[in-house]
Formats: C-alpha cells, sequence, structure tokens
C-alpha cells in the first residue's frame, strides 16, 4: 500500500518520467533525494509494486573548510555567489523549483535566505527554464511575450509604478542608501559608509571582514532586513575588489 | 597608417562608419550610452563639437532587451499632447508593447546633448525590434559593437561535464523524499 502511494504520487511519476529516459535535450543532474528502484513481483495472484532507494547523491570529498556547519561556509562560498550561479543554486531547490527546507540542506538562517533570494532571482530570469511549478494534466498555458528582466528582487506583480519620482534633491527612484556604521564591523574608529540596499555593486562597499571574529552573525549590521545583500554580494566573483577609502 | 597618401588617409579618417549592436537580453540604457557615444563621435581622437564627425549605429533585437530591478513595472514615461487633461503616463512594459522600439530610442535622445544636432544624430540611429535588418543597411555594416552586459548561461545551457565537474555542496538523507 504505501510503495503504491508512492508511485502515484508525485515524485512517483517524477521518477517514472526518469526511467522512460530524459525528453529535454540536455542532461539533467539526478535528484538531490536518492535513487529509487521500481521492483514488480508476482506472488501468484498478489503483485508487489514496490520501490527500493538504490543509491544517494553524496556531497563531493575533500571540501576546503571541513569545519565549517554549513555547506557554503564548508566549501568557501560565504560572498562568492550571486544569481546567475546557476550550478550551486540548483542544488538546493526541488524539481518544480521549490526551496528545500533548510533543515535539511543544513545550511545557515542568513545564508538559507540569500540562497532563497538568489534562487527567485534566477527564475524571475529566466535561468532555471526546467523547474517550472507543475500545471494540472492536459493545461496548455497561454504563451504571451515575456519581458526578460535580471536581478528583480521584488515579485513583478507586488510593485506599482513610480509615477511621481520627487524632486531633484529628494528623488524616490533611486534605491535607498544605508549608512552603516562600522564599529561593529571593525573598520575603525568613526569611519562609515553608504550602501545601496540591493545586490548592486555600490562604489563604496568594501568587503565583509572575517564574521568569524564576531559573536554572532545577526550583528554584523544594524539595520535588519533585506540591508545585508547590499554588502552580501554585489558582482559574483570579483566583487568588491578594490577597498576604496570612505567618506 | 604606414602607406597612405594624403587624401586617402584623410578619408579614412573621416568617413562615417556604420556600426551594429545586438539588444539581446541587454540593459537599454547601457545600449544607450554606447550607442550615444558612437553618434557624437566621442570615441574619436578626432573629434569637434562642429565637425560632424559622427557615426550610423544600428541596434537590433530592441523587442528582447532586459530591464533590471523591477523597471518594467516601476518605470514610467510621461508625455503631455498640449491639450488641456493630456498628460499620459506610461509604464515601460506598457510602451514596449505598443512600440519595442521606444525604449531605446528615448534613452539614445535622453543621452544625446540636448543641442541642435540632436535630430540629425538621431536620424544616424536605426533601431530595430528584430534580426531581419534591410538588405541596404546590411551592406553598410562595418563592425559589430561587443555587447555591454555578460548575459549569464542558463542551467540547460551547462554541458554534462560541466555539471558533474561542479562539486555537491551537500547530502541528503537516505530516506528523504522531495
Amino acid at each position: 500500500m504505501a510503495a503504491l502511494s508512492v508511485l502515484v504520487s508525485g515524485c512517483g511519476r517524477f521518477l517514472r518520467g526518469l526511467l522512460t529516459g530524459p525528453t529535454v535535450s540536455s542532461w539533467t543532474r539526478p535528484p538531490a533525494r536518492g535513487f529509487r528502484e521500481v521492483v514488480e513481483i508476482q506472488e501468484g495472484k498478489t503483485t508487489i509494486v514496490e520501490g527500493r532507494i538504490i543509491g544517494t547523491p553524496r556531497e563531493s570529498p575533500n571540501p576546503p573548510n571541513p569545519s565549517g556547519q554549513c555547506p557554503i561556509c564548508r566549501w568557501g562560498l560565504k560572498h562568492k555567489y550571486n544569481y546567475e550561479d546557476v550550478l550551486l543554486l540548483s542544488q538546493f531547490i526541488r524539481p518544480h523549483g521549490g526551496m528545500l527546507p533548510r533543515r535539511i540542506t543544513g545550511l545557515c538562517q542568513e545564508e538559507h535566505r540569500k540562497i532563497e533570494e538568489c534562487v527567485k532571482m534566477a527564475h524571475r530570469a529566466g535561468l532555471l527554464p526546467n523547474h517550472r511549478p507543475k500545471l494540472p494534466e492536459g493545461f496548455v498555458a497561454k504563451t504571451r511575450p515575456r519581458l526578460n528582466r535580471y536581478l528583480t528582487r521584488w515579485s513583478p506583480r507586488s510593485v506599482k509604478p513610480i509615477y511621481n519620482k520627487g524632486h531633484r534633491w529628494d528623488k524616490l527612484n533611486r534605491l535607498p542608501e544605508v549608512e552603516v556604521r562600522t564599529q561593529l564591523l571593525g573598520f575603525g574608529q568613526g569611519q562609515s559608509y553608504k550602501g545601496v540596499a540591493v545586490c548592486n555593486r555600490h562604489p563604496n562597499a568594501r568587503p565583509l571582514p572575517d564574521p568569524s571574529a564576531h559573536s554572532s552573525p545577526s550583528r554584523l549590521f544594524l539595520i535588519e532586513g533585506p540591508q545585508w545583500l547590499c554588502i552580501a554580494y554585489g558582482q559574483s566573483s570579483n566583487l568588491l575588489a578594490s577597498p576604496s577609502s570612505s567618506t | 597608417m604606414a602607406g597612405l597618401s594624403r587624401a586617402p588617409q584623410q578619408w579614412a579618417t573621416f568617413a562615417r562608419v556604420w556600426y551594429l549592436l545586438d539588444g539581446k537580453m541587454q540593459p537599454p540604457g547601457k545600449l544607450a550610452a554606447l550607442a550615444s557615444v558612437r553618434l557624437q563621435g566621442l570615441h574619436k581622437p578626432v573629434y569637434h563639437q562642429l565637425s560632424d564627425c559622427g557615426d550610423h549605429v544600428v541596434i537590433m533585437n530592441t523587442r528582447h532587451i532586459a530591464f533590471s530591478g523591477n523597471k518594467w513595472e516601476q518605470k514610467v514615461y510621461s508625455s503631455h499632447t498640449g491639450y488641456p487633461g493630456g498628460f499620459k503616463q506610461v509604464t515601460a512594459a506598457q510602451l514596449h508593447r505598443k512600440d519595442p522600439v521606444a525604449i531605446v530610442k528615448l534613452a539614445i535622445y535622453g543621452m544625446l546633448p540636448k543641442n541642435l544636432h540632436r535630430r540629425t544624430l538621431m536620424q544616424r540611429l536605426h533601431l530595430f525590434p528584430d534580426e531581419d535588418i534591410p538588405e541596404d543597411i546590411l551592406k553598410n555594416l562595418t563592425e559589430e559593437l561587443p555587447q555591454p552586459r555578460k548575459v549569464p548561461r542558463r542551467l540547460d545551457e551547462y554541458t554534462r561535464e560541466e555539471i558533474e565537474a561542479f562539486p555537491r555542496v551537500w547530502s541528503p538523507p537516505e530516506d528523504y523524499r522531495l
């Protein structure tokens, strides 16, 4: 009974699709959970259909920092990824595009939120075309001409047009600049710099110091909320290359 | 250039060149910056404001430009017809639907110097929403400019070897069902 229910549920259907062969031309990575093989045993008048777990993908050997608690720290990717690093992001998502829970993946809270944000941006940029949500059977979606976008943090439906941008000295459309006091970050006495509260590269942004120097990572910034993105990462690899002298 | 005599050298310096720019998945502001520089002739060491040294720029695939952030919904283009009650405001998405060329055109128009040369320079700009460009313009093109934004690769554009070479960062529990 339980085995039958496994088959007819959604993940069973997904596995059936895998067994019959990939229909997409590009190669898709095996799913994050273990492979199960479907075995049919005929015993007289009863047929037992059973799914047995045959292999689970394991973490690759030799991470650069084995003492890290979450996968990102272990592999030294703390401020090194962006929405376009799809190979990393796709390891934390379900087949239909949703995020895996934190207690399963082992990510720490802030990294989980960052990855979630990056996954949303990657979906909106169209970088994960095979992880679309499941539509009911036989449903043909109307293909409207889609607008191309990238680095979209907020859902397009949730955003209103800015009809009134404001006066020259008080414009609304500029992203809110966040003044971050750097005593906590250990940059020195009385230094401060302005960061832009979105993951765009800001000329004044500087790389973060080693967070292990502080007691709790949540106290790195005085301001809660999405402003962590401003310092966390701008562009992916050569981000925040040269520390510029702040005001 | 060694070997060119005076008249050919003069011609090579001041001839008007036709550039091609592909706007697929590119932000229109960056396209406009490149185009306005070439249209004015600022990329030439012999530039002078009065010497009419600008070049032609052909931008194709303007229907497939990409805005960053939520600008498709937030950016508003305003105009007034001149009649009372004629103040019109449209979002970038609506304007793009109505005219796929307008966004890039307005961006370039705003980046050119605000003098009487601007209209002449706009006449030297050629915008096409898709890849089909008329024959006579295709014959004039000399160089394609590199795209300003590096377009990230989709997940299905990675080869199997690259996906396998990338390390798995975590291992799931044995019995976990997705």
